[in-house]
């Protein structure tokens, strides 16, 4: 049986667009731009210098502070300039802009570690920072300080959902690397000493489903696939704990205080090469998508490859790009140019036309409360927004704006086209 | 090859909407709520479609022209002056005078919904507040009722009024009884009343389309028609729980306004277990009003009434916060 | 006959005994209030400003009759308001001292003149726009010029000019801090009224990516310490900085100031 969360809502997916196109490796761009800042947490210090000669892989940033990551070239070549480029989410960030070579050589230190087992709970955690592995759902939480939690846990989800529409970079790597999923879950298992895991799908991914089970029963892994229903937000970490296990985590709470960790599938697949291969996060996969798309794809691209390469490898737009997403429709955020770099939470790069993403002309509200019934942390999204028109900020205070997990569904859902969600994040603003 | 990429769009997520609109609900229930009208035409005649449609256009003018006098933006697309006019229509008698019908859709525009602040802010049902200011003004007109009699127009009062009329004085046991209606009869519409109320099959197919498409909820319908019922049940009869369910349920414009008035959105609450309560109230004020009130209807009143308690519910039936303690 | 006798008597003695019910719930549930502080909030200004650290004109008036604050906390209240507020007190006029609250100065001269990176079609609030992408202007240091500061001013003191760009009003600012609070970009601070002399700009950003950006910002080009009389500026990490305590307001450097960076109150 599929489970679920209350409220949420099934959105048309557009998933077939690129569910079916299995992921083809882009080459390596002649330049990349790499943000020394692609995770939460600290802005990574620059280890080198302009004119420096870097390798695929070579250590570029660390920082020393506990909640930040690692950057790593993803070209081979010459580091041609560090200054400020745009970032797909802080607008302007500091960056290491690196001309490829076009060999593509590979850092001495990338090579595959002949044994696993031997490696203890310390040395692979060192392996997740050293290799810059963070949350790819989109959020890019550096995953080390998520595996060690200060509070034991019993349960490790992996978030396989993929609520959001177009994206299926997640579907495509189960399908096509569900050996590997595995036995990066099971480091993780072996990271955090938990006995129960859960891999959440969406009951829309029968295929994905299908192969992760058949692959844990032939390897006799102790590892449960859950179906989950197909509804957004059922990729939101809560509503994942929520539907799975039935625990609740209250707002402002982080979910090992319910005694879960929820690491996202890529992640996991992306600690297995880190482990055996001994590669870090400098390549990942992206869905480019978009009906205006000539080609979409599920494209293996390095970090810091250009938006605008991406489009132009799925040759172009069949009518001119009104908005260019990076992540879903739904929490992406639109970009001011295409002139920006993959990142490495860069889920998908979503290209909408005019039609599909016209200015909404806002109405008054009508009170026919779908946004209370679909909210999935069960606010009155309707009434932050009514405060926030009417200017009473302070007033709003009383509808627990601070709940909100920004999943956006009361604003897709509004009839009257009213900007709740902006609304809310005003509020939040002011409210700080 | 590359598009002119520096005109991009940038807005906040999400960038996609749900094809609904508000212009489309309304548009919507008003074409749901055409076919029981043109039941009501074929059954009372022609003069029928006249009160529609001069309920419909001069709601629609009234509301035009107080945008047009506030300057503010048109808002007749939105199909809600459209709705809120055939509603009134459905509310009237089919031999109501059409000047009586602009007075009307007037009133159900400017005081129901306009001074307010137009769509959205009104605190009562627009249409309701019309039909009950026409019935305070023009008493008489509003209950002339006519019966279905082929060509010749027959006044005759309604089911309810029979009843009540019939329980005030006589011994019987229940309203089928005194009612030479059947349930056929009722179902179809071949009776007297208003536009609207007349064919409950054809409502009650409206209101599953709605039901199905998620236009309304089952709460508020259900709370009422349940409440009606049930107290009609038990008080409704000479002595108790021996009330007839039937013609009550049937007659009158309780289908009409259980599915189409009491679950208007703007006037009534926001929350499942509000519209339940709400449809609760309102099938509580209606059977009181019929059994033991000065009307032989109650609907209307009972809706009216129950909108004023409408922020009220909504302060106390909040939705569960998630992670908050059950 | 007798049903309306019934109707009085019962009407009748039903509103006696709400009456009574009344009567009783005001003596029990009586708040002693010192009719004082109504008075005192009478006298004040009204508009909860919160320029003297308390929430708002209620809470001062409590605090004034509690003597936990000084009579010149407000410095929005008129002369007479504040010699009838020292009379309810019982002090003399010789208490109130005129205190000039320093005034908000909006240090960017950006608006039209400083270019966008992109056109904002979100919510019209700083805030927000702030949030989306660092907001959308070029500088990251400017002014996004959507009139958060001008709504949040009770007033009246700011307004947008023509070249989208906040102007406070010195006559009517009273320092509350209300703008600096809601700017999301920090650029509004708060300026002694003697001092005539401010940096319009807050961008640290180096010369030349100033230029590309903005035409008014500062360009740290040094002329302006070299100028001054009394050294009172100094350029920290590309950004003009005055010493207003130094500041004599020759105004030597708002004339020798090449991008009109520096500005008069």
């Amino acid at each position: 049986m599929s489970l679920s969360f209350s409220g949420g809502k099934h959105i048309p997916g557009y998933k077939h667009l690129t569910q079916d196109l299995p992921v083809v490796t882009m080459a390596a761009p002649a330049e990349v731009i790499i943000p020394l800042s692609q995770h939460t947490g600290a802005v990574c210090k620059t280890l080198l210098k302009k004119g420096d000669k870097v390798k695929v892989g070579t250590k570029i940033g660390s920082s020393d502070k506990l909640i930040s990551s690692t950057v790593h070239s993803s070209v081979s070549g010459e580091i041609k300039a560090i200054a400020d480029y745009n970032h797909p989410v802080l607008g302007t960030s500091i960056a290491v802009i690196i001309t490829s070579d076009g060999k593509d050589e590979l850092d001495a230190s990338i090579k595959l570690r002949g044994s696993v087992s031997p490696l203890g709970k310390e040395e692979l955690l060192k392996i997740v920072k050293e290799s810059g592995i963070v949350g790819l759902g989109g959020a890019a939480f550096p995953t080390h300080v998520k595996l060690t939690p200060p509070k034991s846990i019993d349960t490790l989800l992996i978030n396989a959902a993929e609520c959001e529409p177009y994206l299926t970079c997640d579907y495509r790597i189960m399908i096509e690397n569900p050996n590997e999923i595995l036995k990066g879950i099971n480091l993780l298992k072996k990271i955090l000493g938990v006995k129960n895991i859960v891999v959440g799908i969406e009951d829309d991914k029968l295929e994905a489903i299908s192969v992760l089970r058949n692959k844990i029963i032939a390897k006799s892994y102790s590892i449960k696939v859950q179906p989950l229903k197909t509804k957004y937000p059922q990729g939101a970490e809560k509503q994942l704990i929520k539907a799975i296990l039935d625990r609740e985590v209250p707002a402002g709470k982080l979910p090992f205080e319910a005694g879960v960790v929820v690491i996202n599938v890529g992640t996991a697949l992306a600690l297995y090469e880190a482990v055996y291969l001994g590669k870090p996060l400098y390549e990942r996969i992206v869905t480019v998508t978009g009906k205006s798309l000539r080609s979409p794809a599920n494209l293996k691209v390095r970090i810091g490859t250009k938006f605008s390469d991406l489009i132009e490898f799925c040759h172009g737009t069949s009518t001119a790009a009104s908005k260019v997403i990076m992540g879903g429709p739904m929490m992406g955020l639109a970009q001011f140019s295409t002139d920006t770099p993959v990142i490495k939470g860069t889920s998908g790069v979503l290209v909408l036309s005019e039609k599909e993403a016209p200015d909404y002309k806002e109405g008054p509200c009508i009170r026919c409360g779908r946004c209370v019934d679909i909210c999935p942390v069960g606010m009155l999204p309707f009434a932050l927004s009514m405060c926030a028109e009417s200017k009473m900020l302070e007033q709003a205070a009383q509808y627990n704006p601070r709940d909100c997990i920004e999943c956006g569904i009361c604003t897709y859902i509004c009839p009257a086209r009213r900007r709740i969600l902006e609304s809310i994040r005003l509020i939040k603003a002011v409210a700080k | 090859m590359t598009k002119k990429l520096n005109i991009l769009k940038v807005t906040s997520s999400p960038h996609i909407r749900t094809s609904e609109t508000t212009a489309k609900i309304m548009w919507m229930v008003s074409l749901c709520l055409l076919p029981s009208g043109l039941v009501s035409v074929r059954v009372f005649g022609i003069h029928a479609l006249w009160v529609m449609l001069a309920a419909i256009v001069s709601a629609a003018l009234t509301e035009w022209a107080c945008c047009f006098i506030a300057k503010k933006e048109q808002t007749l697309s939105d199909g809600s002056a459209v709705l809120t006019g055939l509603l009134l229509a459905y509310n009237l008698p089919p031999e109501a005078p059409l000047w009586m019908v602009c007075i009307g859709s007037f009133v159900a525009i400017v005081f129901g919904k306009m001074v307010f602040g137009g769509l959205g802010f009104n605190i009562f049902n627009p249409a309701l507040i019309g039909r009950v200011f026409l019935m305070a003004s023009f008493p008489v007109l509003m209950t002339k009722w006519q019966v279905p009699a082929g060509i010749d127009v027959v006044s005759a009062p309604t089911p309810l009024a029979v009843l009540k009329d019939q329980f005030a004085g006589s011994n019987v046991f229940s309203s089928a009884d005194i009612i030479n209606y059947s349930t056929r009869d009722l179902l179809l519409g071949i009776r007297g009343g208003c536009i609207g109320e007349a064919c409950v099959l054809a409502l009650l197919i409206a209101a599953a389309f709605l039901l199905y498409k998620k236009y309304i909820s089952w709460h508020t319908p259900v709370g009422f028609i349940g409440t009606v019922a049930l107290l009609t049940w038990a008080f409704g009869g000479k002595t108790l729980f021996r009330g007839d369910i039937i013609v009550p349920v049937l007659s009158g414009g309780l289908i009409l306004g259980a599915f189409f008035m009491a679950t208007d959105y703007v006037t009534g609450p926001i929350t499942k277990k509000g519209k339940l309560i709400f449809g609760i109230g309102c099938g509580l004020i209606t059977t009181v009003i019929r059994l033991w009130g000065g009307y032989p209807e109650g609907v209307s009143y009972s809706i009216l009434l129950m909108n004023t308690v409408t922020p009220l519910i909504d302060r106390f039936v909040k939705p569960r916060r998630f992670g908050e303690k059950r | 006959m007798k049903g309306i006798i019934l109707a009085v008597l019962s009407l009748s003695g039903l509103s006696f005994a709400f009456g009574l019910l009344l009567a009783w719930v005001s003596k029990k549930f009586y708040i002693k209030l010192d009719a004082r502080v109504a008075k005192i909030s009478d006298l004040l200004p009204g508009v909860n400003c919160g320029a003297c650290g308390l929430s708002g004109c209620s809470s001062l008036a409590e605090a004034l009759v509690g003597k936990k604050a000084d009579v010149n906390s407000c410095t929005v209240c008129a002369a007479d308001s504040k010699e009838k507020i020292a009379e309810v007190l019982g002090l003399s006029a010789s208490d109130i001292k005129e205190i000039k609250s320093p005034i908000a100065v909006v240090a960017c001269g950006g608006g039209k003149r400083a270019k966008d990176k992109f056109e904002y079609r979100g919510l019209m609030d700083c805030r927000v726009a702030h949030n989306n992408m660092r907001g959308h202007k070029l500088c990251s240091y400017a002014c996004l010029g959507l009139g958060t500061c001008v709504e949040a001013c009770a007033f009246g003191a700011i307004v947008m000019t023509e070249d989208d760009i906040p102007v406070v009003n010195p006559e009517l600012c009273v320092g509350c801090l209300k703008c600096v609070e809601a700017c999301p970009r920090d650029i509004i601070y708060m300026l002694d009224r003697k001092k005539k002399v401010y940096i319009k700009c807050r961008s640290h950003e180096k010369g030349p990516q100033v230029m590309k950006s903005c035409k008014v910002g500062c360009i740290g080009c040094m002329k302006c310490v070299k100028i001054c009389p009394v050294k009172a500026i100094t350029i920290e990490d590309n950004l003009a900085v005055i010493d207003h305590k130094k500041c004599i307001n020759c105004l030597k450097c708002v004339e020798v100031c090449p991008t009109k960076a520096i500005a008069v109150v």
